[in-house]
């Protein structure tokens, strides 16, 4: 199958990148705009990049790329303020310099030959998908975003690509629908060709019991704690239908129905 | 003098087939991978010596997640030596390997004294392996490995069972978790180890207070970083004042100040492990460092070594 932005992608690189700005989105989330040419020349939907934090952090963090600009030197992060290292980073100020490794992991496989997809988003794990809508609009394929988030604090919908179809979904109801974003999957699922997921693993977990979805071609992505995000320190393994696999290096992207859920438990 | 050499060392200097490296700074057993995932990110030929990953006759899954914890100045880790296996490592990296400048040193991980020997003979006179580290260090598995180091007389035992079955220079890397370390440092020693590593991770916990129970699966994980270079310095120092062969010293370091003060502790090489994690580059960082002192204070590195003992 022919895909738009899958396959072997570039080496990462090691680079210093410019801050360009850092604001927050709602409380404690902040959106952070970085000059990486490098990356951002390199980067698919869904890779992501491990990024030197100051302060106490020890440890790199792993931010999924959020968009790629126009311009295709800057790349942005969609994060939340959670700990010493993403506090540390939500206080970055133009001019200020990160040290980024990246575009790490595998990312999105995307259909050439898809028409139409869905994008199931929860909470934060809108991050991703918002770069896999633009590369999916770009090519012509038809966007649906369903996007839930616990109250109506959330992503300015004024800033999603232009041309998709949002669906909204809260935990409260204070927008859109009453409800968990994952309900809508089996409405969409006879129409689109392609189904890609990104939020907390309850979503998962709630997905990998609904046996209308078996066979179904669903992406989702993975976060777990992880120290390299290059594959040497087997930090993020986790169990596949077809035997250990890490995060950082082969996915974080995984077919729904590869994951052994059982033992997704205690991450 | 050109200091690619000048900062050459040998580690194995009563070993017939020796361990020559280029430089004394070696990328750790089970932070470096087998080396060909970070030829990407730095200049692997140009380190030391590279230290793959942990190995076992039979592939491991390790432990359960979450296998790491940041910590004060370091982390915590409970990997469980997952690792495909001496057969496939054997059949995949060693042809990799064999086409390297830098020399490759298979770290091993054993239950008995047989895999330990089992593993030594597996791996004689395979193309593009250099020397054997043995690891009876690691805390993070039920069975072996660290029960075989923490006291002198089965770290002895699983020593000669390795040199007996193997005419590839011998490295044994001494755990942190033992009561006396020297002692364990003495007994290797005379069993013929070719040069001594220390330390690997020193045992230790994480709790979360939401769930009230242990961050890691294993309940128990192995600390590293710079939160335990002290510790590691100061057994380095004294184990390379109380054996005759090389000691390569590690734990914690993150710059090229901090190879060079196990250098003057005493160490003939340095291992650079959770740094790389950090910043993959930061071997490749120290070599130039080293490089630099040598070359700025116009001092021969031999005579670096252990400078801090007299």
């Amino acid at each position: 199958m022919m895909a738009i932005v899958s396959g072997p992608g570039t080496p990462p690189t090691q680079s210093k990148a410019e801050v360009l700005s850092c604001n927050p989105v709602t409380a404690g989330t902040y959106l952070l705009r970085v000059n990486a040419p490098a990356v951002a020349a390199a980067a698919r939907p869904g890779q992501f990049t491990m990024v030197k934090c100051g302060g106490d952090a020890f440890l790199r963090r792993p931010l999924s790329i959020h968009r790629v600009s126009e311009t295709g030197a800057e790349i942005s992060f969609l994060f939340a303020a959670i700990g010493k290292g993403t506090d540390w980073l939500s206080a970055s100020k133009p001019g200020d310099t990160l040290d980024i490794i990246g575009p790490l992991g595998n990312g999105f496989d995307l259909h050439v030959s898809s028409r139409e997809i869905l994008l199931v988003a929860g909470g934060l794990g809108l991050a991703p998908l918002v770069f896999l809508a633009e590369r999916a609009r770009r090519n012509g394929i038809r966007v649906n975003l369903a996007y839930g988030t616990a109250s109506d604090q959330r992503y300015d919908k004024k800033l999603l690509p232009e041309g998709i179809r949002l669906v909204e979904f809260t935990d409260d109801g204070t927008c859109g629908r009453k409800g968990f974003v994952t309900e809508c999957v089996p409405g969409f699922i006879g129409s689109v060709d392609q189904v890609f997921v990104c939020g907390p693993l309850p979503m998962y977990f709630a997905l990998s019991k609904q046996q209308n979805l078996k066979g179904k071609d669903i992406q989702i992505s993975l976060e777990t704690r992880m120290a390299c995000g290059l594959g040497v320190c087997y930090a993020c393994s986790i169990k596949t239908v077809d035997g250990q696999k890490q995060v950082c290096h082969d996915g974080p992207v995984f077919r729904l129905d590869e994951i052994v859920w059982n033992e997704m438990a205690g991450i | 003098m050109d200091t690619i050499n000048a900062l050459s060392v040998q580690l194995a200097p009563h070993n017939p087939r020796g361990l020559l490296l280029h430089n004394p700074v070696i990328a750790a057993s089970g932070t470096f991978g087998y080396g060909d995932e970070m030829s990407g990110v730095c200049d692997i030929q140009r380190l030391g010596a590279i230290i793959c990953k942990g190995t076992t006759l039979a592939p491991r899954e390790g432990n359960k997640q979450p296998r790491i914890a940041e910590t004060p100045s370091g982390m915590l880790n409970a990997i469980g030596l997952q690792n495909m296996g001496v057969e496939a490592l054997i059949a995949t990296k060693s042809k990799i390997w064999a086409g390297w400048r830098v020399p490759v040193i298979v770290n091993i991980a054993g239950e008995s004294l047989e895999e330990y020997a089992e593993l030594a003979r597996t791996l004689e006179g395979v193309p593009g392996i250099s020397g054997l580290e043995i690891n009876i260090s690691c805390p993070n598995v039920a069975s072996g490995c660290m029960e075989f180091g923490a006291n002198p007389d089965s770290a002895a035992r699983v020593t000669s069972a390795v040199k007996n079955a193997t005419s590839l220079p011998v490295i044994v890397k001494l755990t942190p978790n033992a009561c006396d370390i020297v002692a364990v440092a003495k007994a290797v020693a005379g069993a013929g180890s070719d040069a001594i590593s220390l330390i690997n991770t020193l045992k230790g916990m994480a709790i979360d207070t939401k769930k009230r129970k242990p961050i890691l699966g294993n309940k128990t994980g192995g600390l590293s970083g710079p939160a335990i270079k002290p510790i590691a310095l100061y057994m380095v120092y004294q184990v390379s004042s109380a054996v005759d062969v090389p000691v390569i010293g590690g734990g914690g370091i993150m710059t090229s100040q901090d190879a060079l003060e196990f250098i003057l502790a005493g160490a003939t090489a340095v291992e650079v492990g959770t740094a790389t994690l950090v910043n993959p580059a930061a071997a490749t960082d120290i070599v130039e460092g080293l490089e630099s002192y040598v070359a700025a204070n116009n001092v021969k590195f031999a005579e670096l070594i252990g400078a801090a003992q007299r």
